[in-house]
């Protein structure tokens, strides 16, 4: 007998399942709720292709959660120290552009006697600006009836070139020197001292004139050889005085400004937008959590590993098992 | 979507002649193969909520679940076997003699008989149940070349049984 026949044999005497088993079946099934599954459970493959979606998700919005929250522009707010006799304000600014020029330079006051000092710190592009920008700032102290005091310029080949400008300009103009020198390059610092003399120079001319009077008194009454060291004393401390105070009223006349330039460092080019610091702060998190999964993994990883393997092996020898009981006839 | 699909029970009476002939094959013991396929519907039932239609039809679950149930089954004989060979039990039982259909000639059913349970079953599957052999493949576990050349030497192990017998 061929296998068609023997195939046409098997089929047609087929065995049927008797009427008790039907109503046993039917009597299971009628347990069942009606309809077809309505919803079903997602498998195991699903759920962990889930959870490892869920996980990246988690890790990468963490990760750009925290850049987002923790990258500011990084400027440090304006603030003001008064500190001494006079009041001193202040700026340090990242980038010029958010700097008011104008607002920051302190009015002087002309009705009044005052020490005016300011301190600016410039940078420019490169060692070409850096020259200019000297040769500029002393001609503008010239040009405003200023002078120069002092100046140091250093333009190394390689690394940061500086040069430290101090001018004297009347004070009236001190406005302008401090709106040229912030116009030089970029604005990085700007401090302004000033300090009121008025008071100190009134009492000065106060005293002059007691001493004035006082020596006329001696020199019309006659004086005595004992009064002679006297008047010296008189004439000695007058003098004093007098310099002093023509050097307080010339001090408040003319304003110092301290000007500092530098070029620029080539790593630090650019300040950092707020994009490149989410970013950046978003790689450290990304880079933080790989190093704790890596961590994990290493830790783990061993006993994952055997536990694979006592799956796999479980299974196989199962399966042999079943081959086993699949190979006998009854 | 859902809501078109078949009901369990009428699910259950459509391939309750399939699961049945398969595990008669399988067991190649009516009154065994009648509780196991009860077992399957218990099964089956308990898990009709996990059944995904786009993942196999409802035959292919069923036929997976019934060999699930009858390995177990085996699976519990073989302990019990070795707990009785281990105790020196001897128990002697009566087993029916194996009988496959209604109707087959005496060299086929002793033929089928000698054949393996996994010759038998893929015999049921692809030649009783006239399952494609990419089906029947999934449900032994094995691929479908395996399972193709198993229904060979199954076929090929019956023919000559069956003409042994008849010369004898």
């Amino acid at each position: 007998m061929r296998s068609p026949e023997l195939a046409l044999e098997l089929r047609a005497a087929r065995p049927a399942p008797s009427p008790e088993l039907r109503e046993r079946v039917l009597a299971v099934a009628t347990a069942a709720p009606r309809g077809g599954p309505r919803l079903s459970l997602p498998s195991l493959r699903r759920v962990s292709l889930a959870a490892a979606a869920a996980v990246l998700v988690v890790a990468v919005g963490g990760a750009l959660v925290h850049g987002l929250t923790h990258s500011g522009d990084r400027i440090e707010p304006v603030r003001a120290n008064p500190s001494g006799g006079g009041a001193i304000l202040e700026n340090v600014p990242s980038a010029a552009t958010i700097l008011p020029r104008r607002a920051d330079a302190v009015p002087t006051t002309p009705s009044r006697l005052q020490q005016y000092g300011a301190t600016l710190r410039v940078q420019v592009k490169d060692r070409d600006e850096l020259s200019d920008a000297t040769k500029r700032a002393m001609r503008v102290a010239r040009l405003l009836g200023g002078y120069v005091a002092q100046v140091r310029y250093s333009a190394p080949r390689s690394g940061v070139g500086s040069a430290a400008i101090v001018v004297r300009v009347p004070v009236d103009r001190v406005q302008d020197a401090i709106e040229e020198y912030s116009g030089l390059g970029t604005l990085l610092a700007q401090k302004v001292s000033i300090t009121d003399v008025t008071k100190q120079v009134q009492e000065q001319a106060k005293e002059i004139a007691r001493l004035r009077k006082e020596l006329a008194r001696l020199v019309s009454d006659g004086v005595t050889a004992a009064e002679r060291p006297q008047l010296e004393a008189l004439r000695a401390r007058l003098d004093y005085l007098t310099k002093r105070r023509a050097a307080t009223v010339r001090r408040a006349e003319l304003a110092k400004v301290s000007l500092g330039l530098t070029t620029k460092r080539k790593a630090a080019a650019a300040p950092a937008s707020r994009f490149d610091g989410t970013m950046s702060d978003a790689r450290d998190v990304l880079v933080r959590e790989a190093e704790i999964l890596l961590y994990a993994l290493i830790v783990a990883g061993p006993f994952l590993i055997l536990g694979i393997c006592a799956a796999v092996l479980a299974r196989a020898h199962r399966r042999r098992l079943d081959e086993r009981l699949l190979g006998r006839s009854a | 979507m859902y809501a078109e699909q078949p009901s369990f029970a009428a699910i259950a009476e459509r391939h309750l002649d399939d699961v049945h002939a398969y595990l008669v094959y399988l067991t190649a013991d009516h009154s065994l193969a009648e509780d196991l396929a009860v077992e399957t519907f218990e099964r089956a039932l308990r898990r009709w909520k996990r059944f995904d239609p786009r993942r196999g039809g409802a035959r292919t679950w069923l036929c997976q679940l019934a060999r699930s149930a009858a390995l177990d089954h085996f699976r519990a004989e073989e302990r019990r076997r070795r707990r009785e060979d281990r105790y020196a039990v001897t128990e002697l039982r009566e087993v029916p003699p194996p009988s496959f259909g209604e109707g087959l000639s005496v060299e086929l059913e002793h033929a089928l008989a000698e054949l393996s349970r996994a010759e038998r079953e893929v015999v049921a599957l692809r030649v009783v149940l006239e399952l494609d052999g990419e089906t029947a493949a999934r449900v032994l576990g094995i691929s479908p070349t395996a399972c193709s050349t198993r229904l060979s030497r199954a076929m090929q192990k019956l023919e000559q049984k069956v003409s042994a017998d008849a010369v004898a």
